[in-house]
């Protein structure tokens, strides 16, 4: 990292910090301080915009895309979570979600800004191809979307047992409004590696760790859609299953390449 | 299960594509013909490939490794420096920035500037010339200094090789400086393809993530090992014979059209009908027990 892009990661920071501070100041009170508040959502596209210029300087410095460790998944899923938690802020009128993804999303960029990673500049034969950069960043803003339910499951289930409100309906809504997303997302990263993985190995699907995880967490999201919803269903259940499920994602992201059959994996490179 | 009219054609997209790709996957999979070949540039034409059980098998034509290309990206100048609380003690840093002739790297205290790389290097004399030799190590004439830019040292720093280990620089007993292994940036074979009894011959490239297929069998480039004795590098190529793929492929093509289109609908504000929250306005966890 030279000198100016990582300023560029620390202002995105502080952008999307303080843009956390003023989203909470706007809330205090009975109603909603619009100026605050669209002052806070200016931050925020602003630090995004500062994160995607990081990444494709990033990208442009490494001549390849910065898609490979650790380190630069953390920073694309940051991205994606801000960005879908605004998306979906517009589409739907419903900001609960800013909250969360500004956190992650915080604690991501901080953990890249204050304890940067040795980022590898090559790039293996078999990551050169074009499936790579859709395979991941579909990946990854499934892994966003799921964040963000796992986050916003968490949080109803606090509030249910702390503050005693309730799950309102709108909670479990947008619940399964980010699983469908999620799901479908997921899916579609899926059938993208399968593919590749025929193109370059000749063999859609080979089990190793990675895959099985990958496979596994996508089963449970599969599951969780098809008997999570229906009617009758304890709520809290369904909470808690989101939770569980996202812990297959983790599992599949953070844990698996920390495994010693890792070392054997076809997806190796990943760190 | 009530599919609402707006999600049936993404509905039966994904969940028919996935059914295609299941069947086809399962049906096909005892019928799926999988061996490899390991080819020597400049051999004659074969048709024999080793199936996966070990056994011989012939395909309907025959080929032969024109050349073979290795491409590696330039290794990393790695360090190592002594450290007690360490298991062995010494303390690895992995550098990542490839090596290249005017660029410094800082590794803890010292900055490594390198002079000079050579790709493929042969020691003559007391110092390295460049050689044709894919196996030979990767050379590079690097000077260590610390921040205060004081020399420190300057000399060769090598790769590994068959016939000779790596080249270190030491700085004191405390730190060592070295260049990482190279890793394969690209490699490649250029093939000539006839069929079995003709003497015309197509000359193709088969490569990582760029296999090519001939009468019905699908080439792959799987990997590559080094003749250390002969100089050369032996190209491996696997062939697989897949009757389910244009199956599985069409299955997949439908899940995934059908994945964007669920995207699409998700990402607008939908009316869940068969929510369990609408059963209630207000569904507490005590309510839903």
């Amino acid at each position: 990292m030279t000198g100016f892009t990582t300023v560029v990661l620390i202002a995105s920071l502080i952008l999307w910090i303080s843009s956390g501070v003023l989203t909470v100041f706007a809330s205090r009170g009975e109603s909603i301080r619009q100026k605050t508040d669209t002052t806070a959502r200016l931050l925020l596209s602003l630090g995004t915009a500062c994160l995607g210029l990081y990444l494709g300087s990033l990208w442009i410095a490494y001549g390849r895309p910065p898609m490979r460790s650790f380190g630069e998944t953390r920073l694309w899923t940051a991205m994606f979570l801000v960005a879908i938690a605004m998306t979906l802020e517009f589409r739907l009128k419903d900001r609960t979600l800013r909250m969360p993804a500004i956190c992650i999303g915080c604690l991501f960029l901080a953990l890249d800004a204050f304890r940067p990673e040795a980022f590898d500049r090559t790039l293996p034969p078999a990551l050169q191809s074009p499936w790579f950069v859709p395979h991941v960043a579909v990946y990854l803003a499934g892994y966003a979307v799921l964040g963000l339910a796992a986050g916003s499951a968490v949080w109803t289930l606090i509030r249910a047992r702390f503050v005693r409100t309730g799950m309102m309906e709108e909670d479990v809504a947008r619940l399964k409004t980010l699983i469908q997303t999620g799901t479908a997302l997921l899916t579609t990263g899926m059938v993208m590696g399968a593919l590749w993985a025929k193109t370059a190995w000749g063999d859609y699907w080979t089990w190793d760790p990675k895959e099985t995880w990958a496979f596994i967490s996508w089963a449970g999201y599969v599951a969780l859609l098809h008997t999570g919803w229906k009617r009758g269903r304890n709520a809290r259940t369904t909470l808690l299953l989101c939770v569980v499920c996202f812990l297959g994602i983790l599992a599949c992201w953070f844990i698996v390449n920390v495994l010693p059959s890792a070392s054997s994996s076809a997806h190796a490179y990943t760190n | 299960m009530t599919i609402p009219n707006s999600g049936r054609i993404p509905f039966l997209f994904v969940h028919g594509g996935l059914l295609i790709v299941f069947s086809a996957m399962i049906a096909g999979r005892p019928l799926i013909e999988r061996g490899s070949a390991s080819l020597r540039a400049g051999r004659e034409f074969s048709s024999f490939i080793v199936m996966n059980d070990g056994s011989p098998f012939r395909l309907p034509f025959e080929m032969r490794l024109r050349e073979f290309t290795l491409e590696s990206w330039p290794p990393a100048i790695s360090g190592a420096v002594r450290d007690n609380a360490s298991e062995d003690n010494w303390r690895r840093i992995d550098g990542t920035a490839v090596v290249s002739a005017g660029k410094t790297e800082r590794i803890e205290t010292y900055d490594i500037t390198v002079e000079r790389v050579i790709p493929n290097a042969l020691m003559l004399d007391g110092t390295y010339v460049p050689t044709d030799d894919p196996t030979a190590p990767f050379a590079a004439f690097a000077t260590v200094s610390s921040q205060s830019e004081t020399r420190i040292v300057s000399g060769w720093l090598t790769t590994s090789s068959p016939r000779e280990p790596h080249r270190f620089l030491h700085v004191g007993d405390n730190s060592i400086f070295f260049l990482s292994e190279k890793k394969p940036r690209r490699y490649e074979s250029i093939i000539e393809i006839r069929e079995l009894g003709k003497q015309e011959f197509s000359i193709v490239r088969i490569a990582v993530n760029h296999p090519y297929s001939f009468k019905g069998w699908a080439l792959y480039q799987s990997g590559y090992r080094r003749d250390v004795f002969a100089r050369e590098d032996i190209s491996t190529i696997e062939a697989v014979r897949d009757p389910s793929y244009p199956f599985v492929f069409s299955g997949a093509l439908l899940t995934l059209a059908g994945a964007v289109l669920y995207g699409f609908r998700f990402s607008r504000k939908t009316n869940d009908n068969d929510s369990a929250a609408t059963d209630n306005k207000k569904t507490g966890p005590e309510a839903a027990l």
